[in-house]
């Protein structure tokens, strides 16, 4: 078992491979009462397109991973949240772009709800009449998502920055797509993304480390170990050409996105979220809600205190989102825009505001640790390999250079692209 | 849970753990929800989280928590039945855990004097621009709820379901209120609220009591004379539900929505039995309305039910096809009368007990948690300890469960539909 301790933290990370490539992550909180524990693999809607080996390449409908997420709960005779009501765990599960994770929390039965958990998640069932009936209830979700305005703005500018890729796909897919999905795809994708070499278990709070290995042990040696090398397909993406779009939406005051798409090589790596928190910072000096940019608006009524950035850096994927909620979303535009093409003189002198940013940042990032469910999603685990503690480290080891380096690399060529959801 | 009496009408309570990374304080300002003064008072939430004298500016005021370590400085409005709340909170990551951090207990303690108690104001009123401004905000916020189709349906249930205007609108106030507020009139209810709220302050971390108790005397909150509160709300049974339909465009699903009443007086015991209900019906994934009429029948992709302790209603809520609500509903109404006939699994009771303990020993683990419950005991002077409570909810039986049940009546639906 691998130790890594944090010290200014008080936090230790216990890591363990088992014999089949299951990756075991632990994490003791002993003054809690909680055990939080959450199985993942790499494999989120972005994977369109896989290859077992050395066979063919296989394509997969937009929102499957989000339809097996789904249906691995239920099984033959029983549904797998049952089992963890008995033991009086919290269960669930979530599909983002890069990771299908489930999981639950329980403060009692620790070791028979990861049982559960584990069997569950490897032991499949798919029938034609299972997936039919999902077809319904997953076509139901998309609705939902339709109805939702924020939903809709976000969509809006991934596909604009990142037109007929994996990325403007909705994590659930469309009507369309997931009625071609059956039984043997569903086999096929769980068999090459969730073997044991695939998957990652965290585990958090208040347990047993050396009982929970046991069983972790034990439990594993119920699945043939088979493992096979699988290879993610990348599509090649496609150049945004569309600087500006609407939709026309019933909401109460237009919501405004805009993008940023950086092209570039991806990146693997700790390099990611370095990357990311280096941008985040330098976001945060350029349109932060201490800045003279932000008060400006602010006092103007343009932006409220739903403005808000984001960069976001998934495998081949790297943008730079805005989001608010205005009718003056074009002198908005022009002051971001403006904003960005002065970028270099409005970070000069700010090396003070960089450090303490930086401390408020590392601040911020202490007061996330207390929950649990932070400590094993919040990280950049799945994306990276940093875990939460790390980014805090790499965050202390940022410098203003950093800040500077990473601006030219983000600005230098930096097209402005805008969704408008009004009415 | 110790209490200090600070002033009369003043309390404090202190929860010294080291379990957590973070400081926190909390003030509850608590008065008599009233439709007069619900919307003044979200607006006041609005003013005393972005400007003080010391800050006049929301730039002022963002970077000040930067000062303070990233500190998350908020404020916000509740409900509790017939009480309103505005509540301010600060949470800091602890001192131990970061570099020189020894002062910020005690900045945090100024920080937040300055934002309650020495606010932006001219002649008897709140700075122009900064009123101006937030008022805006705070109508944008409120139109914006009719974006959020669920929100919205269960705004307008809540419109048709209570007789007393006082807790028909929405803890964030009226729209059509908001509009007529001076910046005069909300300072009013500025200095009426200082001088006679009643004010539960927590403060939860590794803190030291006799410190805290000092920093709080610091200040200087005034005694006042308890205002008159009852947090709980009751109404009779109506002779007919109350129906309402809306459509609306652009929207691609319906919302049913149904209030019904479920009259367990407060603080009786029979409260475990109401919460084992509740869960049983609609509360949980497990529950009879999810497991039956979500998945089996595939009729609402949403569905679920809320008890509603402090006003004595029970509210269930569903997303699906305009086409299914008919059925929805009448199948809702069977799952009901199920449980009032005591025909349900026991296996799945002591399921959904577990998982009621469980949640319940989890917010252990929360620290706003562990102040929410602080201020709801000293809201309801009712103080139930863990041992006490687990075994309550262990002891509840199916019979109870059906008795509980049968006191469900239907008062008023509100049904969201497409445009056709």
């Amino acid at each position: 078992m691998l130790e890594k301790y944090y010290k200014q933290l008080k936090e230790k990370v216990l890591t363990e491979t088992m014999p089949d490539g299951l990756k075991v992550v632990m994490v003791e909180k002993p003054d809690y009462h909680k055990t939080f524990a959450v199985l993942t693999t790499d494999y989120g809607s972005l994977d369109e397109k896989y290859q077992v080996g050395q066979g063919s390449p296989k394509k997969i409908p937009a929102g499957t991973a989000h339809f097996l997420e789904h249906k691995l709960f239920e099984k033959e005779n029983e549904d797998a949240f049952t089992r963890f009501g008995q033991l009086g765990a919290d269960a669930n599960a979530f599909t983002n772009a890069y990771q299908t994770s489930y999981l639950f929390s329980t403060t009692q039965h620790v070791v028979p709800a990861l049982q559960h958990l584990l069997q569950f998640v490897q032991t499949p069932y798919f029938s034609d009449k299972t997936v039919a009936k999902e077809q319904g209830i997953i076509g139901q979700e998309i609705q939902m998502y339709e109805d939702d305005p924020n939903w809709a703005v976000y969509m809006g500018i991934l596909s604009m920055m990142y037109p007929e890729s994996p990325m403007a796909h909705d994590i659930a897919g469309t009507q369309q797509s997931i009625a071609t999905i059956t039984p043997e795809l569903l086999y096929d994708v769980h068999h090459a993304f969730y073997q044991p070499s695939q998957l990652t278990l965290q585990v958090i709070g208040h347990f047993d480390k050396l009982e929970l290995l046991e069983t972790i042990s034990q439990t594993q040696q119920l699945f043939a170990s088979n493992s096979s090398s699988v290879t993610r397909l990348t599509p090649n993406l496609q150049p945004a050409v569309n600087l500006s779009d609407t939709r026309q939406f019933n909401i109460s005051r237009p919501k405004v996105a805009f993008g940023i798409r950086i092209n570039g090589k991806p990146l693997r790596g700790t390099i990611v979220t370095k990357r990311t928190l280096a941008v985040d910072l330098m976001l945060d000096l350029l349109f932060g809600e201490q800045t003279d940019w932000y008060q400006k608006l602010y006092n103007k009524g343009i932006i409220d205190s739903e403005f808000d950035t984001s960069f976001d850096l998934i495998r081949e994927y790297q943008f730079i989102s805005i989001f608010a909620e205005t009718t003056a979303y074009q002198a908005l535009e022009k002051a971001i825009q403006t904003q960005i093409n002065q970028y270099r003189s409005a970070l000069k002198n700010q090396a003070h505001n960089f450090e303490q940013l930086k401390r408020a940042t590392i601040g911020e990032g202490i007061q996330r640790l207390n929950s649990l469910e932070n400590i094993a999603l919040r990280g950049d685990d799945a994306l990276s390999g940093a875990n939460l503690f790390d980014k805090i480290e790499l965050l202390q080891d940022l410098t203003f250079d950093d800040i500077l380096v990473t601006a030219d690399i983000i600005f230098q060529d930096a097209v402005l692209q805008r969704f408008v959801l009004q009415k | 849970m110790k209490k200090y009496r600070i002033n009369s009408g003043v309390n404090l309570v202190i929860l010294p753990t080291t379990q957590f990374k973070t400081l926190h304080i909390a003030v509850d300002f608590v008065a008599p929800a009233l439709t007069s003064n619900i919307s003044a008072r979200s607006l006041l939430s609005y003013l005393m989280a972005v400007s003080a004298r010391r800050y006049p500016t929301q730039q002022d005021v963002a970077q000040k928590t930067i000062d303070l370590y990233g500190a998350q400085y908020q404020t916000d409005v509740y409900r509790f039945g017939q009480t309103h709340h505005l509540r301010v909170t600060m949470q800091l990551p602890a001192p131990d855990y970061v570099s020189d951090g020894s002062n910020l207990l005690v900045s945090a303690f100024d920080f937040l004097k300055d934002m309650m108690f020495d606010p932006l104001v001219g002649e008897q009123k709140f700075d122009d621009d900064v009123f101006a401004k937030e008022k805006q905000s705070l109508i944008n916020e409120l139109e914006s709820i009719s974006d959020d189709k669920s929100r919205y349906a269960i705004s307008q249930l809540r419109n048709i379901t209570y007789d007393v205007p006082n807790l028909q609108s929405s803890s964030a106030g009226d729209i059509d209120l908001v509009k007529n507020l001076t910046s005069e009139s909300v300072y009013t209810t500025y200095k009426n609220m200082i001088t006679n709220d009643l004010v539960n302050i927590v403060v939860l971390g590794d803190v030291n009591d006799s410190e805290v108790a000092s920093l709080v005397s610091g200040w200087s909150v005034p005694a006042r004379r308890l205002p008159f509160l009852q947090p709980f709300y009751r109404q009779a049974l109506r002779p007919a539900t109350v129906e309402k339909e809306k459509h609306l465009q652009d929207i691609n699903q319906a919302m049913l929505t149904l209030a019904m009443h479920l009259d367990v007086p407060p603080l009786d015991k029979q409260r475990f039995a109401a919460m084992v209900m509740n869960a049983l019906l609609g509360g949980s994934p497990l529950s009879k309305l999810f497991m039956n009429v979500r998945e089996k029948a595939s009729l609402a992709y949403s569905i679920y039910s809320k008890w509603q302790y402090d006003t004595g209603f029970l509210l269930i809520a569903a997303g699906l096809d305009a086409d299914k609500v008919a059925q929805t509903e009448k199948m809702i109404h069977q799952e009901i009368l199920a449980m009032q006939n005591g025909d349900f699994d026991e296996k799945v009771v002591a399921s959904i007990k577990k998982s009621l303990i469980n949640d319940y020993l989890s917010q252990q683990d929360s620290p706003n948690s562990q102040i929410e419950i602080a201020f709801s005991r000293l809201l309801t002077g009712s103080e139930t300890s863990e041992f006490e409570w687990i075994k309550q909810v262990q002891a509840v039986t199916s019979n109870d469960i059906a008795l509980v049940a049968q006191k469900l009546q239907i008062q008023s639906r509100f049904i969201l539909l497409p445009k056709e």
